[in-house]
């Protein structure tokens, strides 16, 4: 089943100073249980990409249908109902709320969403077992090393089982082996609740453990590979 | 509910600033809420004092008679109407004067004066008059030969206590009345025109002197429970005279005074007119039409109030506004991680709404609690302050700050802070809105 779809994107940033094309022409097909990662170098567009399929900005060109909606129409607070219900969101950095606990913040998705509580707190105990994060869910995220912040980031990504998780070099902040280990529990839970993943990154030993990998240069997919073990 | 524990864990972030903004902001509302309540208390004070007095919450006269307090202008079978408004729920007690003009002499001096004809016992209902007796004793009812005089004038005539003064006047019937009486008391009313220029006799005497044969009165003083029962006890006067007013339609009002008489009084209240003629009508005066300098007196200070008010709420509001700033703006990427997670815009401008609501509401509840409680405890233990300020030389009021702890003293500021909780937020909602989220997660 067909996740996100994008269509001929184009973007082209107009800054204060020359019009900078970050994307020239790209089509991308996101299928359910796929383990994707958009591979390139710095500045080739990959941070671009995921922010336009996840509807944080938008296209100069072309169109993105999230679970097949065309989200170019939509209003700031239809996508933002979009985000709350279909997508999940990891950063490289700085993704937790500082005033919230481990258990706050995963549990925070879920109470935008309007989930009871019994069941709220049942999932959020779920998610946070799985990703060994039981024992710190009352910590701060300023108490948490980067990569616990970033397995807590995971979880809240997770927890209210969107379509698709976005990821924007995830372990770019972590060092290999954390990265490495991250990469894996993130398989794993694509594995497990068969979540979507689309992931940037630009270290060689987490692409390899992508399930498609897409080469993007220049603003432009110059290479998909598939099943890269 | 979602959004008011994490508006409130943001809040105390920055706990120096935010309980230094809280702190400040609670100041200012409790030095405006003291300076208001001591305002009020100043205002209530020198209003009450002065209706206490001698003016009454009401006055019943004949249409003019304020203007021109002749004798022509009187009011027939004062106790016909006494009895219509007893009945008024507010209204405390009720009593009538004669008044005319006259002259007062003491041995070889002679002055000009206002003669108020009263019932002593009465009176002292309505008005506190009788305290302001200093040498001697207030009037006794019905008493035929004693009056009291101001203690200017019992310095200028020379006029002792127990001495003799001789009243001349002028009857309504144009002939010339006098009298010589004993001087019983001596007043000090905090009025200086009073003190040198008032006399006061007792209303029978008074009724004989000017020929009303005691069927005919100047004025009605009409005494109310509180001020702020004013406007519907007028109303409820005026409603209850309305069907007396059909009865001065067939009186013949004109009255024949010569000119050379009146200029002698010298400096008389009030000027004649020869053969003035009054209208044939009932009028209903509240001590805001009688003594409209005392309204101004507040009017004005309610204007220096409101300056006041205007450039703290000014300083206050910069403040929220500025700590509103800095803590959005610091949380850019943030939010733009709230957003990424689905919060809506409005969501967002909720919470930092909540926040500013929580500062301000927490400076509120400080704010006025101390404002009021300093206010309640200095009017219990009022502070002396210097006798020596004009305005106290008056006498109306005495020399103390004594808070008056009101409603309208704690509204205003309350509509400021509400005002400031609900504005400041604005902009920095504002600010933020008009990001998208790439451009608040891109920030650092
Ligand atoms: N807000 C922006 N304004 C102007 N140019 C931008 C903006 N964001 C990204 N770019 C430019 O677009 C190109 C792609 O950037 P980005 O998507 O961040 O690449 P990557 O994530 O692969 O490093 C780069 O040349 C970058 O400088
Ligand atoms: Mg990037």
């Amino acid at each position: 089943m067909l996740v996100a779809k994008a269509e001929g994107i184009v973007k082209i940033y107009k800054g204060n100073g020359l019009p900078v094309h970050a994307l020239r022409g790209l089509d991308l097909e996101i299928q359910e249980g796929d383990f994707t990662a958009i591979a390139g170098p710095s500045g080739s567009g990959k941070t671009t990409l995921l922010n336009l399929i996840g509807t944080l900005d938008t296209a100069t060109e072309g169109k993105i249908f999230i679970d097949n909606q065309d989200i170019s129409k939509l209003l700031p607070y239809e996508l933002a109902d979009i985000r709350l219900r279909k997508l999940g969101f990891i950063f490289q950095f700085h993704n937790l709320i500082p005033v919230l606990t481990c258990q706050e913040n995963a549990e925070f998705v879920l109470l935008l969403q309007g989930c009871p509580a019994k069941e709220r707190k049942e999932r959020v105990d779920n998610v946070l077992h799985d990703l060994g994060l039981l024992e710190l869910k009352h910590r701060f995220p300023r108490e948490l090393s980067g990569g616990q912040q970033q397995r807590v980031a995971i979880a809240r990504a997770i927890v209210s089982y969107p379509k698709l998780v976005l990821a924007d070099e995830p372990t770019a902040n972590l060092d290999s082996k954390t990265g490495q280990a991250l990469i894996s529990l993130m398989l794993d839970l694509n594995q497990k609740y068969k979540t979507t993943f689309l992931f940037s990154t630009h270290d060689p030993i987490v692409m390899e453990a992508a399930k498609k990998l897409i080469l993007l240069r220049d603003g432009k997919i110059v290479s998909t590979l598939n099943s890269v073990k | 509910m979602l959004f008011t524990g994490m508006a409130w864990k943001n809040l105390w972030r920055n706990k120096r600033r935010t309980s230094l903004s809280i702190l400040l902001i609670s100041f200012c509302l409790t030095a405006l809420i003291f300076l208001l309540c001591m305002v009020h208390g100043f205002q209530e004070e020198i209003i009450k004092s002065s209706i206490n007095t001698y003016t009454g919450y009401f006055q019943i006269n004949r249409k003019g008679f304020f203007d021109n307090e002749s004798l022509a202008a009187f009011i027939e079978k004062p106790d016909a109407i006494i009895q219509e408004i007893s009945s008024i729920p507010h209204i405390k007690a009720v009593t009538t004067r004669i008044l005319s003009l006259g002259l007062v002499g003491g041995g070889n001096n002679s002055s000009g004066c206002l003669i108020v004809g009263i019932h002593p016992d009465r009176e002292a209902q309505v008005t506190t008059f009788r305290n302001g007796v200093i040498k001697g004793r207030f009037l006794e009812p019905a008493e035929q030969n004693a009056i009291i005089i101001g203690v200017d004038m019992a310095q200028r005539l020379d006029l002792p206590l127990q001495g003799e003064a001789t009243l001349l006047l002028l009857s309504s019937t144009g002939t010339i009345e006098a009298v010589n009486l004993q001087v019983v008391g001596i007043f000090d009313s905090g009025n200086p025109a009073f003190n040198r220029n008032m006399v006061m006799v007792s209303q029978s005497l008074l009724s004989q002197l000017v020929g009303y044969g005691n069927t005919k009165v100047s004025q009605i003083v009409v005494a109310i429970d509180h001020n702020r029962h004013l406007e519907e006890t007028a109303q409820a006067i005026s409603e209850k005279l309305r069907k007396f007013q059909a009865f001065y339609t067939d009186i013949d009002s004109s009255t024949k005074i010569p000119i050379d008489m009146i200029q002698e009084f010298g400096d008389v209240y009030v000027k004649m007119e020869k053969g003035i003629e009054f209208e044939k009508k009932l009028e209903l005066l509240s001590w805001k039409e009688i003594l409209p300098a005392l309204v101004d007196v507040v009017q004005l200070q309610n204007i220096v109030l409101k300056i006041i008010l205007t450039a703290v709420f000014l300083a206050a509001f910069i403040i929220v506004l500025n700590v509103t700033i800095m803590g959005v703006m610091e949380r850019k990427r943030e939010f733009g991680i709230l957003k990424a997670m689905g919060m809506r815009s409005s969501q967002l401008a909720k919470l930092i709404f909540m926040e500013s609501l929580m500062m301000t509401g927490a400076a509120f509840v400080i704010g006025t609690t101390l404002g009021t409680g300093i206010s309640l405890l200095i009017s219990y233990f009022p502070i002396a302050i210097s006798s020596d300020l004009p305005l106290f030389k008056l006498g109306l009021i005495e020399p103390l700050i004594k808070p008056f702890v009101t409603i309208k003293s704690l509204l205003q500021p309350a509509i400021a802070v509400c005002l400031i909780a609900i504005l400041a937020p604005l902009w920095p909602i504002w600010e933020i809105s008009k990001l998208t989220p790439t451009e608040t997660i891109r920030s650092v």
